[in-house]
């Protein structure tokens, strides 16, 4: 379901002027106003699959970016994968781990990176990883972007080799990735930045979630 | 069934257009009332109140070659200027930024009559003498540093008596849906409201219905012109209560852009 909203006519949605529906997701939208132009994949209840403002795709292939996004967001909550949000109504499905790290920003092609190893083999079924990263204060914006185990990170060089990613989020910014998964498959959350100033860091933290097949439905 | 519309202007009567062009009514941010100067430089009224055009300055809207009902052409945006002129000398169809273009669709045709629908995308080029001395001083070079209006569109109609060879009605208008226009000046942006912006003539015999033989909807045509400018306009973008409401009903995710301008148009 496709739609854009005018910024400023949230206020008018927020107050409810069109249901309790909308008032939701206006009121999801307006918590996650960063720029010019945001896009975000909400659940029907207004949770946030994906967030990723326009101005921060990757400058590199902005277009494929966006598709990969939107292609991981439909997999993610396709069919029949309804996420109870009554019975969690913050997060999406059930907290797996926590990861607090830093990271530091390359500024240049040779990424310079923190990964965080993600083993699936505990699940027992398919599922849906959706990790929530809150990035800290410091200087520098994250760019986050989840690989299969096999990928060969050194020679890496556009977003189409992620799986998928949250780009340049901002410092105390959020960002979302979401990803459907075969138990077993080892993935690799990596990040790092290339667009902004070599040498500048930033903390993040990470929750990773797990939705399973049947869990919420 | 094709229509060759190349000789159907041929009339030596003149064409009284008349300006018209309101204030800014609503905004985000104020920026144009946020000094006198702002307020000097915003303050606009049609450079030419009423200008009357020869029915050969209107062949620019024609197609160069036979065309169906539904059928978009390319307009030469150089050759709009004296329209667009008749607002504001800055105006100009050379974007700093966005989708430039002109393009027209063949919407109806009759035995006496035809119409024609197009869409103009154009900015205007502000400038006042505080302005100019407030970019010089802060070395702004002269690309980055103008002040601009751009519009979310020129949308427009020609209705051509194909009898007398002559303009029956013709308008050029912003369309008034908030927000229409996107404002930027000393280094700021802000999204604004216009009511009216139109240029607009009509013969005396211009009244009473067409009957029209052939012809698509309004809609139909807006939306042709629209996807000549942009492709993502094939994905059906629905109001945000009609995405929720289908999102709830089939289960299937809401994808949601949030923009300070529409984004079907250059306000964005």
């Amino acid at each position: 379901m496709n739609t854009w909203v005018l910024l400023r006519e949230l206020p008018e949605l927020i107050e409810g002027a069109k249901g309790d529906g909308v008032r939701r997701v206006a009121a999801t939208l307006q918590r996650n106003y960063s720029d010019s132009v945001d896009i975000l994949v909400l659940t029907p209840e207004a949770e946030v699959i994906m967030h990723q403002p326009e101005m921060a795709l990757p400058y590199r292939n902005r277009t494929h970016a966006y598709l990969t996004l939107l292609r991981r967001s439909l997999e993610a909550l396709g069919g029949k994968h309804r996420l109870n949000s009554e019975a969690n109504p913050i997060n999406l499905g059930r907290k797996w781990k926590e990861v607090s790290h830093t990271f530091r920003a390359s500024g240049t092609d040779t990424p310079d990176y923190t990964l965080v190893e993600i083993d699936t083999t505990p699940c027992e079924c398919d599922g849906i990883l959706y990790v929530k990263i809150q990035v800290g204060t410091g200087e520098a914006a994250g760019t986050f972007e989840l690989f299969d185990d096999d990928t060969d990170l050194t020679t890496v060089k556009s977003p189409e080799d992620a799986l998928t990613g949250a780009w340049n989020v901002p410092p105390g910014g959020i960002g979302y990735i979401c990803h459907r998964f075969q138990p077993g498959e080892q993935l690799r959350l990596r990040a790092t930045n290339l667009d902004t100033k070599s040498g500048s860091t930033n903390s993040f933290l990470a929750d990773i979630y797990v939705v399973q097949e049947g869990e919420n439905s | 069934m094709k229509t060759n519309l190349s000789g159907a202007l041929q009339c030596s009567t003149n064409v009284q257009v008349e300006a018209h062009w309101d204030p800014i009514a609503d905004s985000t941010f104020n920026l144009h009332e946020a000094s006198p100067i702002h307020a000097e430089l915003f303050d606009f009224s049609p450079s030419v109140p009423t200008k009357e055009y020869e029915v050969d300055d209107f062949k620019v809207f024609l197609p160069s070659s036979a065309v169906e009902i539904g059928d978009v052409w390319q307009l030469e945006s150089h050759e709009l200027m004296p329209f667009l002129h008749q607002f504001h000398p800055g105006a100009t169809t050379a974007l700093h930024n966005g989708r430039e273009g002109a393009c027209a669709c063949l919407r109806a045709i009759s035995s006496d009559y035809a119409e024609i629908v197009f869409r103009i995308h154009a900015e205007l080029v502000l400038a006042s003498k505080a302005y100019e001395a407030w970019r010089v001083a802060n070395s702004l070079d002269d690309d980055e540093g103008k002040s601009r209006y751009i519009l979310s569109q020129f949308a427009g109609r020609l209705v051509i008596d194909l009898k007398k060879r002559s303009v029956r009605a013709f308008s050029l208008y912003l369309p008034p849906r908030n927000s229409n226009v996107d404002i930027g000046a000393f280094e700021e942006v802000d999204m604004v409201f216009v009511p009216r912006m139109e240029l607009l003539a009509a013969s005396p015999d211009d009244h009473g219905e067409i009957t029209w033989d052939y012809s698509v909807t309004a809609e139909e045509a807006r939306k042709k012109l629209e996807l000549n400018f942009y492709r993502f306009a094939e994905i059906d973008w629905l109001p945000i209560d009609e995405a929720v409401a289908g999102a709830e009903v089939t289960n299937l995710p809401v994808h949601a852009i949030l923009v300070w301008g529409a984004l079907d148009d250059e306000s964005c």
